[in-house]
C-alpha cells in the first residue's frame, strides 16, 4: 500500500499524470472508487481484497476522457478491460498510466469469507500490461480451478431448452431497467446506447418481461467476445440477476468457435468485429 | 379496544386469504438471496427475516410500468380506452421510512395535475408497516425528523414483541376497519420477549441539520463540492429506482400500425439522457450535474414546493449503489461545507 501511495504521489507531483483513479477505504471490508488530483491526497489510496470495482469503466466517462493523462489503479482483470478499450480505439495507450496491482484475488462480494470464483481461474494475477507493477509477484500455483468457476455454466447447460427459457424469462422479468449493469461495465461505452435511441424506440424500455428480455439479451450479444469476466454487472445488479451466467455462456461459445478470450492481447480484435478468410461460417463468401 | 397481536404464520395465512379475495397484496419475498417487496403470487415466497427490503413499497402504488390508455385506429376514427384502477391494495412489510414516503408522494402526484393512477390506488390502499428492529450505517431517518418506530403514512404499525409475532397499533380508520374485517387472524395475547423492542430513536443519531443543507444548496448551485460528492457516480438509476420518494416517469407507446397501448415507465434524473433536448443540447451533461439534481430536488426544490424534504433517510440508494455514492455522506459534506453539523 505504501508503494502504491508513494508511486501515486510521485506521478502527481511530477505531473506525469493529471488524475489517478484508485480505491479508498470506507471500512475494514469496504472500498470505493476515488479520484485523486492532488499529490497530497495520494495517501487516501488503498489496495486490498475488497477492491471490487472495475475502475476502467470510468475511462470513457466524459470528464475523464477530457483529462490529458490518466493514472489508473488496476488489477489484472481490470487491465483486460483497458486492453479492450485500447483495441477498440476508445483510449490511446499513451493516455493511460496503468498502476498494475499484483493481486492474489478479491473476495466474493456476496460472501466475503470466500475468494471470488473468477479469481480461481485468473491468468493475470500478475498484470499483463502495466506501466508499473505494484505488490509482490503472485505464485502461479494457486489457481486454474476451471471447474469451480464454470460449474454453473455446465450445470445450466444440462437444462432443456424450455427450462432455460423459463429460467431466463423469470430472471429478466425482475429487471427494473436501472442500467447499473451497463454503467458499471467497462465495455459498455456507446455514446448512445441502443436502448436510449428513441426515434424510433428500438428496444422496449418498460420494466416488464418483454422489455427485460429485450434489454438483457441485446446487452449480452453486444458483449459476446468482448466481456472480460470482471463480474461487475452481476455485482451491482440491485435485483440479483445472474448476468455472468449468461455472459460466460457466450464467452465459452466464442472460445470454442474462435479460440479467443478478450483483453489479453493489444493486437487481437474481437472475433465478431473482424472477418478472416478461414472463418468457419461461410455464409458471407 | 383490547390488544391485538399477529403471528408470522397467521400473517402469511392472512395475506394469502386477502389475495384470494381479488385484492392485490404486496409483501416481503425472498428471491435469489435478497428481500424484495413484491406482489405476492405464492404464499411460500413470503419471508419476514429481513432488516430492510432492497426496494421500497412505492412499487405497489407507482408500478415500474403501467398502462395508462390503449387505442385503436380504424376508418371510423380513433377509439381510446381509458384504464380504471379497480383493485384495492394491501401493502405489508415496509418500514416507517417506506410509509413516510406515501404522504410525500401524494403531494407531488396531487399537485397541479392529479395523477389518478397513484391517487386512486393510494385511496384504496391499506398500509401495514413493521417498526424497525435493526439499523445500519446508511440509516438516517432521525436526521429528517422520522423514527424507526414512526407512524406517519401507515394504517397499522406492527411492533415486534417476540420472534413469533407483532403487536398492532391501529393508526387510522382504514386500519381499524382492516383489523375488524380480518379479526379472526389476530389474537388478544402473545408471549412478550423482553429483548424487544431492540431499536429506538437514540440508536440512530441525528447527523446533520437539514435546514443548513437547504440553505447551502440554494446558494451553491455552481460549486466544486458537487464534483467531489459525486466523483464516483457512473449515472445509472439504481438509487432512484429503489428510492421510496423518487417519482419521475417517462411515457412510451407500445404500438402496431392500428392499435397500441400507452405506458408510464419509471425514469430517473441520474440517467444521462433524462434531460436531452430535441436540439441534442443536454443541460445536465455531466454525472455530477445529474447527482446534484437528485440532491437538490430532495433537499431544496421539493421543500420550496411542499415544505417537506423528499427523502426519508432509508439509505436504500446508498446500499444499492455499486459505485458507493452515499447520500448520507453527501448531505453531511454539504452540511459541513455550510459550517453546520
Amino acid at each position: 500500500m505504501e508503494n502504491l501511495q508513494k508511486k501515486a504521489k510521485e506521478l502527481l507531483s511530477n505531473k506525469e499524470v493529471d488524475l489517478i483513479i484508485g480505491y479508498t477505504s470506507i471500512s475494514e471490508q469496504e472500498t470505493k472508487p476515488v479520484f485523486i488530483k492532488e499529490a497530497d491526497e495520494a495517501s487516501k489510496l488503498v489496495f486490498n481484497a475488497f477492491c471490487f470495482n472495475n475502475l476502467a469503466t470510468y475511462l470513457t466517462r466524459k470528464d475523464v476522457k477530457a483529462v490529458k493523462k490518466i493514472g489508473i489503479v488496476a488489477k489484472g482483470c481490470d487491465i483486460r478491460a483497458i486492453v479492450n478499450l485500447i483495441v477498440e480505439n476508445q483510449i490511446p495507450r499513451e493516455k493511460v498510466y496503468i498502476l498494475g496491482m499484483s493481486c492474489p484475488g478479491v473476495k466474493d462480494p456476496k460472501n466475503p469469507s470466500e475468494i471470488n470464483s473468477k479469481c480461481r481461474v485468473c491468468k493475470v494475477q500478475n498484470p499483463h500490461l502495466a506501466d508499473v507493477i505494484i505488490g509482490e509477484k503472485v505464485a502461479e500455483s494457486n489457481k486454474m480451478d476451471q471447474k469451480v468457476h464454470h460449474s454453473d455454466v455446465e450445470e445450466f447447460n444440462k437444462k432443456t431448452r424450455e427450462e432455460k427459457w423459463q429460467f431466463w424469462t423469470e430472471q429478466f422479468s425482475k429487471c427494473i431497467r436501472c442500467y447499473a449493469c451497463r454503467q458499471a461495465c467497462p465495455m459498455c461505452y456507446c455514446n448512445r446506447c441502443i436502448v436510449d435511441l428513441n426515434t424510433p424506440q428500438w428496444i422496449d424500455t418498460r420494466s416488464n418481461p418483454k422489455g427485460g428480455l429485450a434489454w438483457n439479451l441485446v446487452r449480452a450479444y453486444h458483449l459476446s467476445g468482448r466481456c472480460i469476466d470482471c463480474g461487475e454487472c452481476e455485482r451491482v445488479c440491485p435485483v440479483n440477476i445472474p448476468l455472468m451466467l449468461l455472459n460466460r455462456t457466450l464467452q465459452e461459445e466464442v472460445q470454442r468457435s474462435f479460440d479467443f478470450e478478450a483483453g489479453y492481447d493489444l493486437e487481437a480484435s474481437a472475433p465478431l468485429t473482424v472477418f478472416e478468410k478461414d472463418d468457419q461460417e461461410n455464409f458471407i463468401r | 379496544m383490547a390488544d391485538l397481536f399477529l403471528t408470522h404464520d397467521k400473517a402469511k395465512e392472512l395475506l394469502k386469504h386477502i389475495a384470494s379475495q381479488g385484492i392485490e397484496v404486496f409483501g416481503p419475498v425472498k428471491k435469489d438471496g435478497s428481500h424484495l417487496i413484491e406482489k405476492i403470487k405464492d404464499q411460500s415466497e413470503i419471508d419476514f427475516s429481513y432488516f430492510i427490503t432492497a426496494n421500497s413499497i412505492k412499487e405497489a402504488l407507482f408500478p415500474r410500468y403501467e398502462k395508462i390508455l390503449s387505442y385503436k385506429i380504424s376508418q371510423e376514427g380513433i377509439e381510446v380506452e381509458d384504464v380504471s384502477i379497480d383493485k384495492s391494495v394491501v401493502i405489508f412489510g415496509g418500514h416507517p421510512c417506506d410509509a413516510a414516503s406515501i404522504p410525500l408522494m401524494e403531494k407531488i402526484f396531487g399537485w397541479d395535475y392529479k395523477d389518478k393512477f397513484f391517487l386512486e390506488r393510494r385511496e384504496k390502499a391499506v398500509i401495514l408497516t413493521l417498526a424497525c428492529e435493526e439499523a445500519d450505517k446508511d440509516c438516517f431517518c432521525t436526521s429528517l425528523g422520522y423514527s424507526p418506530r414512526g407512524e406517519i403514512g401507515s394504517d397499522i404499525l406492527l411492533e415486534r414483541v417476540s420472534d413469533q409475532g407483532w403487536k398492532l397499533k391501529l393508526l387510522s380508520e382504514k386500519g381499524k376497519e382492516f383489523a375488524k374485517k380480518y379479526e379472526t387472524y389476530f389474537q388478544s395475547t402473545l408471549e412478550v420477549d423482553k429483548k424487544y423492542p431492540k431499536l429506538s430513536d437514540k440508536d440512530i443519531p441525528v447527523q446533520f441539520d437539514a435546514k443548513i443543507v437547504k440553505s447551502w444548496i440554494d446558494t451553491h448551485f455552481e460549486d466544486p463540492l458537487w464534483e467531489k460528492i459525486a466523483s464516483n457516480c457512473w449515472s445509472c438509476a439504481a438509487c432512484t429506482y429503489v428510492c421510496p420518494t423518487c417519482h419521475c416517469f417517462d411515457i412510451t407507446d407500445d404500438a402496431t400500425m392500428w392499435s397500441g397501448m400507452r405506458t408510464k415507465n419509471w425514469d430517473a434524473c441520474t440517467l444521462p439522457y433524462f434531460t436531452l433536448h430535441a436540439s441534442q443540447h443536454n443541460p445536465r451533461e455531466q454525472h455530477f450535474q445529474r447527482y446534484r439534481q437528485r440532491i437538490n430536488h430532495k433537499y431544496s426544490i421539493y421543500v420550496n414546493l411542499f415544505n417537506a424534504i423528499s427523502c426519508t433517510g432509508c439509505g436504500r440508494c446508498s446500499r444499492a449503489c455499486g459505485a458507493k455514492v452515499n447520500i448520507l455522506e453527501a448531505v453531511k459534506m454539504i452540511a459541513s461545507a455550510a459550517g453546520g453539523k
